[in-house]
């Protein structure tokens, strides 16, 4: 058996939920000094599998080895015992504290009131970082240092741990060229030492730089596993994306009324954003969305749709100009809500007040346009919740308090308000299904169509390019902080939409990052 | 259980919850009224309305504040000067002309905390603890480190007044009582208080103007600090620069011993009105019952932590109740709970 060999190996391993498998039937044998990439769409499920390798999840099916014994990993602890490391891609580490103490930190055992080490930790620091050039000065704080040095303290601390075997989840994302190359050295030399590395990203050619056997996900199930050498990036975009079983489902499913589109690109009215400037985002011609029409940004995370969607709405600043209905937008939330201008989000934790009631959480943005000193409605917002209750099939009433309700459910009452109560007719939406449930998506889209074919303008910022097809008359794929081409409704396919973000989101050159 | 009764068991719940003091209130009043014949005396009862009504005003002010999530600590600075500056105009323009000048050099003041709060960013405690310092020495610097004397009775008379065996400063706090209530609890500002000191970010995707919001409540603060000190100067006979130093953890004492919680959203008007008369009700037996002035303090700070030690824990007993209806979102796997091992923070962009 391979498995004597192997660091870590899994077989079968499978993640089901009611309705769906996130990871199904999945084998894997990572050997002692390779480094193994992992590619996937979103979805695909790369971090159910990071989840259930550091302890997150529990697997509902198959088996996982360490070093040829049989383990079930059943917590974070025990994974870390077990020699697997995990740098997660949000670099879990402490600013305030310098690089020698992030890596002591939480590992003195049982030494609360003897004085700390660091004298000691700071020369096991210096030992470690011998091996990492380019690591931070063991006395300098964190939050001094730029994300590279982040990302070489969290190796460095999940290396400090006696691994077995590291797992990278996104390790690249917000570096430049250079340290991503530089990043790329240090994990040969890792594996040099005849540690385990599996390298989970969406950037293909991190992947065929660094890794020399690949696995591509889709849907869950391994698609396809062979040495980077014999691939390009071509080929490893078709084999994530082509013919997925989604694509299918979706397109089948997707018929989107297609009239509104074309009434609207000439109209007058409706949102027209021309040359807006927000942070690193930047539309240099226009984009408008006519009455009636629902119209996608799809990006990656950090795309720069997100920045685009609340600088509309008045949460970022930004320059150039933006209308509505004719007239300018002014750019603060009130001033948009009062034009009908309105934006959900699905970061429900930065959206909902948890210990207000559902029905106080509903007539919020209604109570945000009226005079100060006017008197709070009181029984008004009653008959409009449990409206917006029925409408959405939100399980929960109107009295429950807004952090009783799941994830969910709050999604949709923080929606629901906007469109039930008629405050908006122009919706912003950023990630409105972001963990929702199948039901859930299917209620929200439904509302939403029916709210464009009132005559609602929709900009549907989204990260699931399936949510995109499903919804929308036609899209524009971000990337970098940039629209790339139009696509129409004809156009409009997940494989698409994938190839063309994909395809342009390129790590920036040096010249592009400013400090 | 039917609906009814289960709705009626939870209003009760929430009310003994939310306003346990009052209960505790009820109890230290009747055990008095049993020890100390004075007690429930027409004198003594306008008596401590007398006492409590000067930090009661304040802590109204001061209980909109925390419900935004701020705090003042200048208070007690800010009555000195204004004070101060009553008695040295009073003296030059008269008393009328020292009531409008002091009343809105403290409501100026209150505005400047809450600029520095809001368009500086400053957290509001640290703000507050350096303005507070501030204006107590200008108060010591105003005054030459001297008590001034009105010259006119006119203040101190007024200040006397009498209506149905009730003086003029327990009115006074009636008055304030109403425009906070009705500020907190009536109007959509008040509403937007409590989103604002609830999710300050969630009140800002909802539209509310929450600079706006947190502003207000400094302002108001600074009109209670002015009407109080009226009072003080008029009880003193003149303008002391030192004699409201203790104010600020007086007022801070009375809101959350009432129940507000100082992390913001939570608390009531009701709240500050009961932590205030338990607290002067207190001193006020210790006082009947012969003990020294200094048990005064011992008992404020006891009542402190014991109240807030309860509220604690009736927090969490009743948190670990099951709730009444939850659904796993189910299909799409959400994962919300951070890895048991992650240190803490993320790198901010």
């Amino acid at each position: 058996m391979p498995a004597t060999a192997s660091a870590l190996s899994t077989r079968g391993l499978t993640m089901s939920y009611p309705g769906m498998r996130a990871l199904s039937d999945f084998d894997l044998d990572l050997h002692p000094g390779e480094i193994h990439g992992v590619v996937g769409a979103n979805g695909a499920g790369k971090s159910t599998l990071i989840k259930i390798l550091s302890g997150l999840l529990t697997p509902t099916g198959g088996s996982i080895a360490v070093a040829g014994e049989d383990v079930v990993i059943r917590n974070a602890g025990l994974a870390q015992r077990l020699g697997i490391s995990v740098v997660h891609q949000e670099l879990p580490l402490l600013p305030n504290l310098t690089a020698a103490q992030n890596i002591a930190v939480g590992r003195e055992e049982g030494r609360l009131l003897s004085p700390a080490s660091r004298r000691s930790d700071r020369l096991d620091y210096r030992r470690a970082a011998r091996d990492f050039p380019g690591a931070p000065s063991a006395t300098s704080r964190l939050e001094d240092e730029s994300l590279f040095a982040w990302q070489v303290v969290a190796i460095m601390r999940a290396m400090a741990s006696k691994a077995r075997v590291l797992i990278l989840d996104e390790p690249t994302s917000s570096l430049t060229l250079d340290e991503r190359h530089a990043l790329h050295v240090r994990l040969r030399a890792v594996a040099a030492q005849g540690i385990a590395v599996l390298y989970v990203s969406h950037f293909l050619d991190d992947i065929l730089e660094v890794a020399s056997v690949v696995s591509v996900l889709r849907d869950g199930r391994l698609v396809h596993r062979g040495p980077c050498a014999a691939l390009d990036e071509d080929a490893l975009l078709s084999h994530m994306t082509s013919g997925t079983a989604r694509a299918a489902a979706v397109q089948a499913c997707g018929d989107v009324d297609d009239s509104p589109a074309a009434l609207g690109r000439t109209g007058a009215g409706g949102l027209v954003l021309n040359r807006v400037e927000t942070g690193r985002t930047t539309i240099d011609g226009t984009l408008n969305v006519a009455p009636g029409e629902i119209v996608g940004l799809y990006g990656l995370e950090d795309s720069g749709a997100r920045d685009l969607v609340e600088a509309i709405f008045g949460l970022r600043r930004r320059s150039g100009s933006i209308s509505w209905d004719g007239a300018e937008l002014p750019g603060t939330p009130r001033d948009s809500i009062r034009r009908g201008v309105a934006l959900a989000t699905g970061d429900r934790k930065r959206a909902a007040i948890g210990e207000w009631t559902v029905e106080a959480n509903h007539v919020l943005p209604q109570l945000s346009v009226m005079p100060l000193l006017a008197r709070r409605p009181s029984r008004s917002g009653r008959a409009e919740t449990v409206r917006s209750i029925d409408a959405f099939a939100v399980k929960g009433t109107p009295g429950q308090k807004m952090a009783m309700l799941s994830g969910g459910n709050q999604q949709k009452i923080l929606l629901a308000r906007w469109i039930t109560t008629a405050t908006g007719s122009c919706l912003l939406l950023d990630e409105p299904t972001h963990g929702v449930d199948v039901s859930g998506r299917l209620a929200i889209h439904e509302q939403l169509r029916a709210f464009a074919a009132r005559g609602g303008s929709v900009l549907l910022h989204s990260t699931d390019p399936e949510e995109i097809v499903a919804l929308c008359h036609r899209a524009v794929p971000f990337a970098s902080g940039r629209p790339l081409r139009e696509l129409s409704r004809d156009e409009l396919t997940i494989d698409r939409l994938e190839h063309m973000v994909r395809a342009s989101t390129r790590h920036h050159t040096p010249s592009e990052v400013t400090p | 259980m039917n609906t009814a009764t289960s709705k009626i068991l939870g209003l009760g719940r929430a009310a003994i919850h939310d306003y346990a003091v009052g209960v505790v209130l009820l109890a230290v009043c009747a055990y008095l009224a049993i020890r100390s014949p004075q007690f429930s005396t027409a004198s003594n009862v306008s008596n401590v309305l007398d006492q409590v009504s000067m930090i009661g005003i304040i802590t109204m002010g001061m209980a909109i504040l925390l419900v935004s999530a701020n705090f003042d600590l200048s208070i007690g600075g800010m009555a000195c000067l204004s004070s101060v500056v009553i008695a040295k105009v009073a003296n030059a323009e008269g008393v009328a002309a020292g009531v409008v000048v002091g009343v809105g050099v403290a409501v100026l003041l209150g505005a400047l905390n809450g600029l520095i709060v809001t368009v500086l960013r400053v957290n509001s405690l640290v703000a507050t603890l350096g303005t507070g310092l501030a204006y107590s020495g200008m108060a010591l610097l105003l005054s030459n480190n001297t008590a001034i004397t009105i010259e006119s009775t006119s203040l101190s008379d007024f200040m006397s007044t009498r209506a149905l065996g009730v003086s003029l400063p327990a009115y006074l706090f009636a008055a304030v009582i109403a425009v906070s209530a009705w500020y907190l609890h009536v109007t959509v500002a008040g509403q937007q208080t409590f989103a604002v000191g609830g999710n300050a970010e969630a009140a800002r995707y909802a539209g509310v103007r929450v600079s706006l919001i947190r502003f207000i409540p400094f302002v108001l603060t600074g009109l209670f600090v002015g009407i109080a000190s009226v009072i003080l100067t008029g009880l003193l006979g003149g303008g002391v620069p030192t004699a409201a130093a203790a104010w600020p953890l007086q007022v801070v004492a009375g809101a959350v011993v009432g129940g507000i919680s100082i992390a913001g959203g939570r608390g009531t008007i009701a709240m500050g009105v009961l932590g205030v008369l338990l607290i002067g009700v207190m001193n006020n037996g210790l006082n009947l019952l012969n003990f020294d002035a200094a048990y005064q303090n011992i008992t404020t700070g006891t009542i402190l932590v014991v109240a807030v030690a309860i509220d604690a824990a009736l927090q969490a007993s009743w948190r670990g109740r099951p709730a009444v209806v939850s659904d796993q979102p189910q299909g799409r796997p959400v994962v919300d709970t951070a890895p048991p091992h992650v240190l803490g923070a993320q790198r901010q962009s």
